[in-house]
């Protein structure tokens, strides 16, 4: 898992952008609780995930992490 | 998970991202009933199918999919800029489907695998 370089943040914000719009910038400024999500890559997936679990996760080597985030079941 | 890179470094944004999307969309569309099961067995929006259309949105811009509860059922690309839809004859493509909630069931073997 590792942060996205500048290409690659220019190219997904432009795709996101095409169905946000400008409410893009309200994805990547901290929520009104300091709670904040980041995105971050593993492999060739992106996933949109809380800075704090980010944080943890990298706790764990890259090989054996298949992914992170939350999980709701219902 | 918001989607994944190509390799020839495009991105794409994966099903799993609707929710991030449909809070955050700019335009939307609404379907009506008859056009929720053809949408999630993978078809297009036909224009028979639009109950209602965020205004001024131009040609192939991003939309999300609602039915007429609300409920994000997908996402696509506009066929038509929302003034040329209304002029379109009912069986033309209104918006072209990139993802939509029946992939949970169909690619369910797949959607989550490196």
């Amino acid at each position: 898992m590792r942060s996205l370089t500048e290409e690659e943040t220019r190219t997904l914000f432009t795709k996101l952008a095409s169905y946000t719009g400008r409410s893009l910038n309200s994805l990547i400024t901290p929520a009104e609780d300091g709670s904040m999500s980041v995105f971050r890559l593993q492999g060739s997936r992106v996933y949109y995930v809380n800075k704090e679990i980010a944080n943890l996760s990298v706790s764990f080597p890259r090989e054996s992490k298949l992914l992170f985030g939350f999980f709701v079941i219902v | 998970m918001v989607g994944k890179f190509t390799k020839t470094g495009k991105f794409r944004i994966n099903l799993t991202a609707l929710d991030l999307l449909a809070q955050h969309a700019r335009y939307k569309v609404w379907i009506k009933p008859n056009g929720v099961m053809p949408l999630l067995y993978g078809g297009s929006v036909l224009k028979a199918h639009v109950a209602r259309f965020s205004e001024d949105c131009g040609e192939n811009a991003g939309v999300v999919i609602y039915d007429q509860n609300d409920t994000p059922l997908g996402f696509g690309v506009t066929a038509r800029s929302s003034a040329q839809i209304a002029k379109l004859d009912p069986t033309s493509i209104a918006v072209h489907r990139q993802a939509d909630a029946g992939e949970y069931l169909r690619e369910e073997d797949t959607l989550f695998t490196t």
